[in-house]
């Protein structure tokens, strides 16, 4: 799961990422990929790139290249000198536990515990 | 990195012709469907009623299913299709296939044409196979889903096969079994095996998916697979030299059986769900299994009556168990399939449709509601012989059929409006 500390010294421009984030959404749930709990990390380390780690709600799903598309749109404006990369990963495998209770009540499912 | 890990969709002229084909033999079904009202007194093998059967078969429910199966084997096997254009080949055998065949039943043709027909549909058959088993193959993870599918495409061929057997013994009668005894054989193969089989495999996939539920008890998808097949390879070996007696019985009972084991997985996925309400498709979807239920426990009553209980039990089968299936679940697919070619660059660009919004919701709405009218008024009226209620049985069926085509057409016809300030997209690939 995605967790932001204001110690990092990324942090700010980490909050805007999460933000552009809110507005990529996976076609299938019809949720965003940040309430989803589908971004598992954010990387500014590395130089002249930023690095979203992150899986999919369904393996090998085909509406993966779509929700990629969307995030290098959203992030490509905000980040001009950056190379965007997506990095998907499979492990830890996605599960709905990882939603946010935003996610959760736009899926119908915030009396779950 | 990604490129590896994320899947990519088949060419879309490998999955959306299928869904185009269907359409179009449903409404071939629902027009056909007043010319046989006055023979369904009569034998429920005579020409016509065939012929209404095999657009069911052929060119309505393995239509959609092969489309379908072109587009979710990858997701299931996780791997990219084998071959796009081996699935449009199979899609212009099964189309051409099916015109013939339906046409030689329809006018009693035995012979050529009779032949031909089922020939191209063994064929569509075979490409189909050759795609699911060279998919499959190249799937490291062995699962349950991955063997049903397999099955399902090794007993379509064994149907096909049998079609084509049982229509050469009407031009050349080479063996000593009657042709009924084929028929029931051919039949009973393309429902355990192919449609029970496949269904088995995508249900148990994307029912948990699509409801967000979850069953920990592979070991019933195991079974329903060992149950399912061992009573179908029984039935296949024993009923040819036998006929049909009380060792097809058994058979019967260990399909039940592995039916059972597949509707209690579902159940229970359907049970530990997150996604507690039901969108229409899903309803669509859960009445085609209550559906299949009835016709199981009808099995019995058709064994010792016959007739008009066979005509209630294949309206059981056809309308209600597939195609309720094929109804619900074809707006659950398609609309992604278009979405995902349409708009996967456009994402985040600007304000984009979701995949729902490329059909017309009410006309979805009415289609249920005109299928289960439909559902009701021709069982009611096959038990009383009463011949208006099967016209309007017809009529709602047409209302049904119309409902669906159209929104079927209006999503592979969707057009992208794309505004003038876009700029440049982000591909990952050469878009098809």
């Amino acid at each position: 799961m995605l967790e932001l500390s204001i110690q990092d010294p990324y942090f700010h421009d980490k909050m805007k990422v999460v933000d552009a984030l809110h507005q990529v959404i996976d076609p299938e749930l019809f949720v965003n990929i940040i309430d989803l709990g589908l971004v598992y990390d954010i990387d500014f380390t590395t130089n002249d790139r930023l690095v979203i780690t992150m899986t999919l709600s369904t393996p090998h799903c085909p509406l993966g290249e779509a929700i990629e598309a969307g995030i290098h749109h959203v992030l490509e404006p905000l980040f001009p000198n950056k190379t965007i990369e997506v990095n998907i990963v499979w492990e830890p495998p996605w599960n709905f536990e990882m939603m946010t209770p935003e996610g959760r009540r736009q899926l119908g499912i915030e009396d779950y515990e | 990195m990604a490129d590896i890990q994320i899947g990519k969709a088949p060419k879309n002229y490998a999955v959306l012709p299928f869904y185009a084909g269907g359409a179009f033999f449903l409404l071939c079904i629902a027009v056909a469907l007043f010319a046989i009202i006055p023979e369904l007194k009569g034998y429920y093998a005579a020409p016509h009623l065939v012929s209404v059967v095999h657009m069911f078969t052929i060119g309505w429910a393995s239509m959609i299913m092969m489309g379908a199966t072109y587009q979710l084997l990858p997701v299931i096997c996780e791997h990219h299709l084998f071959s796009s254009r081996l699935s449009l080949l199979s899609f212009l055998c099964m189309f051409t296939g099916a015109l013939l065949l339906i046409s030689a039943f329809w006018w009693f043709q035995t012979g050529w044409l009779m032949l031909t027909g089922g020939g191209l549909i063994w064929l569509a058959s075979v490409a189909y196979w050759i795609n699911v088993v060279s998919t499959g193959g190249a799937c490291d993870r062995h699962h349950m889903q991955k063997c049903f599918l397999v099955s399902a495409a090794s007993w379509f061929v064994m149907t096909t096969s049998l079609g084509w057997f049982t229509a050469l013994q009407f031009v050349y009668p080479s063996t000593s079994v009657p042709i009924p005894i084929w028929l029931k054989i051919h039949a009973h193969v393309g429902l355990a095996g192919w449609f029970l089989q496949l269904i088995s495999g995508v249900s148990s996939k994307l029912i948990p998916m699509f409801l967000l539920g979850k069953s920990k008890k592979e070991n019933r998808l195991r079974a329903a697979f060992f149950w399912q097949n061992g009573g179908l390879i029984i039935f296949l070996i024993q009923a040819p030299l036998q006929g049909i007696d009380w060792l097809s019985g058994i058979a019967a009972v260990m399909i039940v059986a592995g039916i059972a084991f597949q509707i209690s997985y579902v159940y229970d996925a359907f049970q530990h769900r997150v996604r507690k309400p039901l969108d229409l498709q899903m309803k669509h979807s859960m009445l085609a299994f209550a559906f299949l239920l009835l016709a199981i426990l009808l099995l019995p009553v058709v064994y010792r009556w016959d007739h008009q209980w066979s005509i209630i039990y294949g309206m059981l089968l056809l309308m209600g168990w597939v195609s309720s299936l094929i109804l619900g679940q074809t707006f659950k697919t398609l609309p992604f399939i278009v979405w995902n070619a349409r708009y996967k660059q456009w994402n985040g660009k600007f304000k984009i449709p979701l995949p729902r919004q490329l059909y017309t919701e009410w006309r979805l709405q009415w289609q249920f509601r005109l299928y289960l009218l439909s559902i009701g008024l021709w069982l009611l009226a096959v038990f009383t012989h009463n011949e208006w209620l099967a016209y309007a049985a017809a009529l709602s069926w047409l209302g049904m059929a119309l409902c669906y085509a159209v929104n079927v057409v209006e999503i592979l016809f969707h057009r992208v409006q794309i505004p003038d300030h876009v700029g440049t997209v982000h591909t990952r690939s050469v878009l098809s």
